[in-house]
């Protein structure tokens, strides 16, 4: 009898603890309402397989210039769609392509190139729009400036400059745009959690074309990190303050305004920031300073992660790859639901 | 890196099915704790067509992707199946191939994973 009044208490008092913690989270103003009105998803295409227009591990998505760029990463290539979804061309494995075994994920475009991260490869590499291969950097894995372990994404300041998430490395690098290394965010190989610019397998960056701040998705860390072109350290959010929680009691990461490893961002044309929230399903939309404006998701039909990359037309469509179910989704703002 | 690697993250019915063989392992101690095996001397070594690895912390494609990068480069490994929801590896050997806990468990924590058990499938698969 004893022992199960104790037991009581102890639940009681979990509970209470519990109540407590949601109460400050909410009272201090960290889970905030959306400003803006949800997306709704207006197309879709795709499917699992390896023929055109079909993918296996679609982790990587850029738009630019009219055309859709989704790294196809098991099937070793990126696919060029039209922005309807209509399959135009992919770049390949091949001496003016991909390397062999390839896994591009993240993909960025910076003005008229695609950057494209080969995690398999250790390799930055960059594209003409129309998938010339203009330069291979790194593509041996090691820990030197310039080297790579396994890049999950790279895109390029207004002045040339390649900014790259060196996964393994748990660091962002900043490149000469021939590679030569100019600085680094973070400490080589050592995770840092709490302090701006330290990381946590840093997976995707984006630059903002309008002041060349590079956003930083922190994935295992659940934050947006944002530094300025030199490098320095300018904000951080994504719960309480940005700190990182540990995943045992980050039970809150599926709040607004959270995350539960973000493994893309993307800049729109307003200067908000998109990020895709791939163990919440969803994408959330940010202010360029961090405020929350609104989310969007549609749970997959197949198991697995409905979000996997995120990217953003001039006109303000969102373009989402689904790992679960191998396809790529188009999101517009305020618009009907079929049309 | 051999060609022909087998890239399929989830759901797998050899994968399942292994999965669930090792849970019974565990569950009757045939599959051995890391931390007893890293500790015992002799670093004994198993052959097998595959080795099935269970790890903490398989979360997202960027992790089985790692995983199955750092198993790549390990000699003799012909490919791997990850299942991200059971955190589970199976690791493709050519026959006639022996890892010791010590190499799994270095190559596990090298792709920034904890090794919870491994268990060998011996010849002729199950």
């Amino acid at each position: 009898m004893r022992r199960i009044v104790r037991w009581v208490a102890i639940f009681g008092a979990g509970l209470v603890g519990l109540l407590a913690v949601a109460a400050l989270v909410i009272g201090f103003g960290f889970v905030p309402s959306a400003k803006q009105p949800p997306y709704r998803r207006v197309a879709s295409w795709g499917g699992p397989g390896s023929a055109p227009g079909q993918f296996d591990g679609p982790n990587g998505i850029a738009v630019a210039d009219h055309r859709v760029y989704v790294a196809d990463s098991l099937n070793h290539r990126i696919q060029i769609f039209d922005l309807q979804g209509h399959f135009l061309s992919a770049i390949a494995v091949g001496p003016q392509g991909l390397l062999p075994q390839a896994r591009p994920m993240n993909l960025n475009i910076a003005g008229d190139k695609l950057y494209v991260g080969d995690y398999w490869n250790d390799a930055v590499q960059v594209f003409t729009l129309d998938g010339r291969l203009l330069r291979t950097l790194g593509g041996q894995q090691g820990s030197a400036p310039g080297q790579f372990r396994a890049p999950g994404g790279a895109s390029a300041e207004p002045d040339g400059t390649i900014a790259v998430a060196d996964f393994y490395n748990q660091r962002v690098q900043m490149l000469s745009p021939q590679g030569r290394f100019i600085r680094q965010i973070g400490i080589t190989g050592h995770k840092g959690y709490v302090a701006g610019g330290s990381f946590n397998y840093p997976m995707d960056v984006a630059v903002s074309p309008s002041n060349g701040h590079v956003y930083v998705a922190d994935g295992y860390n659940d934050r947006i990190q944002v530094f300025d072109r030199d490098g320095r350290f300018l904000r951080m959010w994504g719960g309480p303050f940005g700190l990182h929680l540990p995943a045992s009691i980050n039970f809150l990461g599926g709040l607004r305004g959270w995350f539960r490893t973000p493994t893309s961002v993307a800049i729109g044309p307003q200067g908000d920031v998109f990020v895709a929230d791939q163990e919440n399903n969803r994408i959330q939309k940010f202010t360029a300073d961090g405020r929350f404006l609104t989310a969007f998701d549609q749970p997959p039909r197949a198991p697995g992660y409905g979000v996997g990359a995120v990217a953003v037309t001039a006109d303000g469509d969102v373009y989402v790859t689904d790992l679960a179910d191998q396809h790529v989704e188009r999101w517009q703002q305020g618009m009907p639901a079929h049309r | 890196m051999s060609s022909n690697l087998r890239h399929r993250v989830l759901n797998m019915p050899r994968i399942a099915f292994a999965s669930a063989l090792l849970v019974l392992a565990m569950t009757f101690g045939a599959a051995f704790p890391a931390q007893a095996a890293t500790s015992t001397p002799a670093q004994q070594a198993w052959p097998a067509d595959a080795y099935v690895v269970s790890v903490d912390g398989l979360a997202c494609p960027f992790c089985a992707y790692g995983i199955e990068k750092q198993f790549s480069h390990l000699p003799g490994v012909t490919g791997t199946d990850v299942n991200l929801a059971s955190g589970v590896i199976m690791v493709h050997v050519k026959p006639g191939t022996r890892f010791d806990q010590a190499q799994i468990t270095q190559t596990v924590k090298q792709a920034g994973f904890t090794l919870k058990a491994v268990m060998s499938q011996p010849a002729g698969g199950y």
